[in-house]
C-alpha cells in the first residue's frame, strides 16, 4: 500500500497485520473509501478488513463518521440525497456499490439494529414476521413462519418474555425488550452480517447487559459490526476495535491491543479518556 | 401595570379573551339558528286580534318591535308603542301570509281555544275555526271538540289514500315513464343508425312501439286508479270559518294536519315537535320547498359527499405519496407544493366554472357525441349532474387531502422506515405496509376536513348540477340504480333557494334556519364518525412512547 498521505501511513501497520490473514477469511473488505455528504468529506481513506464470526467495534467521538461507515455497509446512506462513495467495499469479494447490485437483495443479507429501538406499530409477531413476509418467504406456510418467529425471538432472548402475548402491540414492550425485538426482527431474515448502531445507548444497565450477552451468543452465527460510545462495552463485547477520529480511521487492531497498548497516541488518549 | 406586562399575565388574559369571543360567536350562532328555526316545529299560540276599524285577524305573533318614534304622531311618542307581525296565513284569501299591526290600531287580543291551524298541501297554512266534517255534503261530525277528536281517524284514512296516490303516481308511473323513455331512445337510436334505410328496422321499431303502447295502457290503468282514489277521498271535506266569519270548504285530501295550539297540553306539544322533526327529515318538500321535509336534499348532500370522497381521497393520497416519498425534493417539487397549497385557497366558484367547462361541456359533451348521438341536441351527460358536481368538488377538496396526507407522511419517524428498508423490503413495501398504516390517522384528518368543506360548498354546485327540485333521487329501483347523470338537491342550495328565491321568503324563513341547523348537524356527524375512526386507528398505530 503506497501512499504519501499521513493517514495512510498511520494505517500501514494495521494493513500489514491483516495481510497475514488470507483474503478469503475477510467478510467485509474496505479499501480507500471516501464518503461525501454533498461536498463535505465525511470519511477519508478508510481501509479495513472485517473478519467473519467476530465482533468488530467502531469507537470514536461524536461526528467522527463511525455511524456513516456502518450505514454505508448496507447502503442505508443511499436514502440521503447527495451522498457519494469512492473506493471499494466488498462483501464476500463482491463490490456492493457495483451498479449490478440489487440494494434490496444486499440488505436481505445484512441485518441492522438502530440506536433508537424502532419496532413497527404492529403486533410482536408481525414485527418479527415482517422481514420474511416482505421477502416472500413462507407465504403459505403458517407453521414455518411460526417456527422462524419463535427461533428468532429465542435467539434474541425475548421468547420467554413475550410468548404469551404475541398478538399484542410491540409498542407496549419496555425499551430493552423493544430493542431485543428489533434484534429478533433482524435475525428473522437470516442475515450473514449484523450491523449495530449504538444498540444499547438508550437502555438501562440491565437491558444493556442482556444485549451484550446476546452479542456474545450471536457472533457464533453472524459477523457483527457494532458502533458504540461506551468504551467498556467495546472492550467487553468486541474482538477487534476500530478507532475513528474526524473522518479518518486512526487505528484498527485486536481489541485487547487497542485498550492496553495502542500504537498511536491519539487512540491511547481517547481510550484512556483524556479527550473525546 | 408595568408588573402586569412584565409577568406576561396580561397576555394570558388576552388569549383567554380571544377564546371566549370565539366560543361566544359559535354558541350564539347555534342558539340563533335554533330559536329562529323554532317557528318551524313549535306550535305557537294563535292570537285573535280585532282592530279598531272592525277587522279580525287570527295568527301567530312571530315578531314584535317598538315603533320608531319618528313614525308616530306627537301625542303618542312617549308611550313606547309596539307593532306586531302576525302570521295570518290563509294565503288564498289574503294573498299575504304576514301582516304588521300597530298597537294603537288594536282593540283586543284574545286566544280562542277553538282556533286551529290547518296545514294544507297547497296555499300554506289556514288559520280558522273548524265547524264540521262533511261527506258528500252530509254532516259527519259537528261541534268544535267533536271535530278535534274525530277528525284524526279520517285524516289517517285520507293520509293512507294520499300515500297510495303518491306511490302510484310517483313510483309506478315513474317506473313506466322511465321504461317508455328508454324505449323511445331505442327507437331513436335505431332510426339514427339506420337513417339511410329505415325500412330495414321498421319491424323492430314497430315491436318497440307495441311495447310502448302496452306501457301506455298500463299508465292509463294506473291514472284511472289514481283518479278513483282521488274521487273517493274528495268526498270528505272540512267546513271552516275564518277570523272574519266567512265559511270555507277545505278538502280533507288537501289537509296534512290540524292542531289547536291554544289548548295543547305539554305532552301534545312535545308530540307535535317530534312529529314535525320527523316530517322534516323524511318527507319530500311541498309548496316550492317552503313546507314539508328536506329528505331529497339530505340524500343528495350525503351521496354527493360520498362520491366526492371516493374520488378525492385516493387521488389526493396517491399524489401526496408521490410528492413526499418518490419525487426528488427540489425546486420543482417545492413549486408544485406551493401550487397545491394555493389551489386550496382558490374561490370555489372558479372550480365551478372549470367543472362546467371541462366536465360538463367537454367530457359530457364528448360522451354524448360518441354514445348518445341519436338524442342530440338534448344532452344526456352534457348537462349538470351529480357525477359532475362530485368531480368538481373532488377537485376542490383534493388539495386539502394532499396537504394533510403529506404532513402525515412527513411525521412518520425515519426510524421505522429505515428499519423496514434494512430488512430488505422495497420502497413500495415499506410505504404500503409501514408508512401508510401509520399515517392513516393523519390522512383521515384530511379526509374529515375535505368532507366538511365539500358538504358546505354551494357556489360550484349551482352550475354543475344542483336544482331546486329534483323529481327523482339519483339512486332508485330502476336499473342501473345509480343515475349519476341526474340532477340532485343539496342542503346548502336548499337554504339559498328557500331563503332568497322562494315566492314567499318570509314564510320560509323558519325552514331556512332548520335546514341550516341540519347542515351543521350533518357536517358534525360526518366529522364525529371520522374522528371515531381516527381515534381507533390511533390506538392501533400509536407511535412509540419510548
Amino acid at each position: 500500500m503506497l501512499s504519501v498521505d499521513n493517514t495512510s501511513k498511520l494505517n500501514e501497520p494495521q494493513a500489514g497485520t491483516q495481510k497475514a490473514d488470507s483474503e478469503k477469511h475477510t467478510k467485509i473488505l474496505v479499501r480507500d473509501m471516501n464518503f461525501y455528504y454533498g461536498s463535505v468529506l465525511a470519511l477519508q481513506n478508510v481501509s479495513m478488513n472485517i473478519q467473519p464470526h467476530k465482533v468488530t467495534a467502531l469507537i470514536g467521538p461524536s461526528g467522527c463518521g463511525k455511524s456513516t461507515f456502518l450505514r454505508s455497509l448496507n447502503r442505508m446512506n443511499d436514502l440521503i440525497d447527495g451522498v457519494r462513495v469512492e473506493g471499494e467495499i466488498k462483501i464476500d469479494g463482491v463490490d456492493i456499490y457495483d451498479t449490478s447490485i440489487d440494494v434490496v437483495d444486499l440488505r436481505k443479507r445484512i441485518g441492522m439494529i438502530f440506536q433508537k429501538s424502532n419496532p413497527f406499530p404492529k403486533s410482536i409477531y408481525e414485527n418479527v414476521a415482517y422481514g420474511p413476509r416482505v421477502n416472500g418467504m413462507f407465504r403459505r406456510d403458517k407453521k414455518k413462519m411460526d417456527e422462524i418467529v419463535e427461533k428468532s425471538l429465542k435467539q434474541a432472548a425475548l421468547w420467554d418474555e413475550v410468548k404469551d402475548r404475541m398478538n399484542e402491540s410491540a409498542l407496549g414492550l419496555s425499551g430493552g425488550q423493544q430493542q431485543r425485538l428489533c434484534i429478533a426482527r433482524a435475525m428473522a431474515i437470516s442475515p450473514e452480517i449484523l450491523l449495530m448502531d449504538e444498540p444499547a445507548s438508550a437502555l438501562d444497565p440491565i437491558s444493556t447487559a442482556k444485549i451484550e450477552e446476546l452479542i456474545h451468543q450471536l457472533k457464533k452465527e453472524f459477523t457483527i459490526v457494532i458502533v458504540t460510545h461506551n468504551m467498556q462495552q467495546a472492550a467487553r463485547v468486541s474482538d477487534e476495535t476500530a478507532f475513528f477520529y474526524l473522518g479518518k480511521l486512526i487505528e484498527f487492531d485486536k481489541t485487547s491491543k487497542i485498550f492496553t497498548k495502542p500504537s498511536i497516541k491519539q487512540t491511547e488518549d481517547y481510550v484512556s479518556g483524556r479527550f473525546g | 401595570m408595568k408588573k402586569l406586562f412584565k409577568t406576561g399575565e396580561i397576555f394570558i388574559w388576552f388569549t383567554g379573551f380571544g377564546l371566549a369571543v370565539t366560543l361566544l360567536m359559535i354558541s350564539g350562532l347555534l342558539v340563533l339558528v335554533l330559536l329562529k328555526g323554532s317557528d318551524y316545529y313549535y306550535p305557537s299560540k294563535l292570537a285573535s286580534v280585532s282592530t279598531v276599524d272592525g277587522k279580525n285577524y287570527l295568527g301567530q305573533m312571530v315578531r314584535e318591535e317598538p315603533i320608531p318614534k319618528s313614525n308616530l304622531p306627537d301625542s303618542l311618542r312617549d308611550k313606547d308603542l309596539e307593532r306586531y307581525n302576525l302570521k295570518i296565513a290563509n294565503r288564498d284569501i289574503y294573498g299575504l301570509d304576514f301582516k304588521w299591526i300597530e298597537q294603537p290600531e288594536i282593540k283586543s287580543i284574545l286566544y280562542p281555544k277553538d282556533a286551529a291551524v290547518i296545514e294544507r298541501m297547497e296555499f300554506g297554512n289556514f288559520n280558522g275555526y273548524p265547524i264540521k266534517l262533511t261527506k258528500d255534503g252530509q254532516t259527519v261530525i259537528e261541534g268544535d271538540e267533536n271535530v278535534e277528536e274525530g277528525i284524526s281517524s279520517y285524516l289517517d284514512k285520507i293520509s293512507d289514500f294520499r300515500d297510495e296516490i303518491n306511490h302510484l303516481s310517483k313510483s309506478e308511473v315513474g317506473k313506466i315513464n322511465y321504461k317508455i323513455e328508454q324505449l323511445r331512445l331505442d327507437i331513436k337510436k335505431l332510426q339514427y343508425y339506420n337513417r339511410d334505410d329505415i325500412s330495414k328496422v321498421q319491424e323492430q321499431i314497430d315491436q318497440i312501439q307495441d311495447k310502448i303502447d302496452k306501457l301506455n295502457n298500463n299508465y292509463a290503468v294506473i291514472s284511472h286508479k289514481v283518479d278513483s282514489i282521488k274521487h273517493i277521498a274528495s268526498r270528505y271535506s272540512l267546513l271552516v270559518k275564518t277570523a272574519e266569519g266567512d265559511e270555507k270548504q277545505i278538502d280533507l285530501l288537501n289537509i296534512v294536519r290540524i292542531y289547536y295550539p291554544n289548548r295543547m297540553s305539554f305532552v301534545q306539544k312535545a308530540g307535535f315537535i317530534v312529529n314535525k322533526i320527523v316530517e322534516f327529515l323524511v318527507e319530500d318538500p311541498r309548496e316550492s320547498n317552503t313546507e314539508g321535509g328536506v329528505f331529497p336534499a339530505i340524500f343528495g348532500t350525503v351521496m354527493m359527499v360520498i362520491l366526492m370522497s371516493l374520488v378525492a381521497v385516493p387521488f389526493g393520497v396517491i399524489a401526496a405519496l408521490y410528492l413526499r416519498e418518490y419525487a426528488k425534493q427540489g425546486a420543482f417539487v417545492r413549486l408544485v407544493r406551493i401550487a397545491v397549497n394555493n389551489l386550496a385557497g382558490i374561490p370555489s366558484i372558479v372550480f365551478g366554472v372549470f367543472g362546467l367547462g371541462f366536465f360538463i361541456y367537454f367530457v359530457g359533451g364528448t360522451i354524448d357525441k360518441l354514445f348518445y348521438p341519436e338524442i342530440l341536441p338534448t344532452p344526456t351527460w352534457g348537462t349538470g349532474g351529480i357525477l359532475w358536481a362530485s368531480l368538481t368538488l373532488a377537485l376542490l377538496t383534493v388539495p386539502v387531502v394532499i396537504v394533510s396526507t403529506e404532513e402525515a407522511l412527513a411525521s412518520i419517524p425515519r426510524g421505522i422506515r429505515e428499519a423496514s428498508l434494512a430488512l430488505g423490503s422495497t420502497k413500495w413495501q415499506t410505504v404500503r405496509r409501514i408508512v401508510l398504516p401509520a399515517a392513516a390517522p393523519g390522512i383521515l384528518t384530511g379526509v374529515i376536513l375535505a368532507m366538511a368543506r365539500g358538504a358546505g360548498e354551494v357556489a360550484p354546485l349551482m352550475i354543475t348540477g344542483v336544482v331546486k327540485l329534483a323529481p327523482n333521487l339519483p339512486l332508485d329501483g330502476n336499473f342501473p340504480f345509480f343515475h349519476l347523470d341526474r340532477k340532485f338537491m343539496h342542503l346548502g342550495f336548499h337554504i339559498f333557494d328557500v331563503g332568497f328565491q322562494s315566492p314567499n321568503v318570509e314564510a320560509a324563513l323558519p325552514m331556512v334556519y332548520m335546514t341550516t341547523l341540519l347542515l351543521i348537524l350533518i357536517v358534525v356527524l360526518l366529522n364525529i364518525s371520522a374522528m371515531v375512526l381516527r381515534n381507533r386507528l390511533r390506538k392501533k398505530y400509536k407511535s412509540s412512547t419510548f
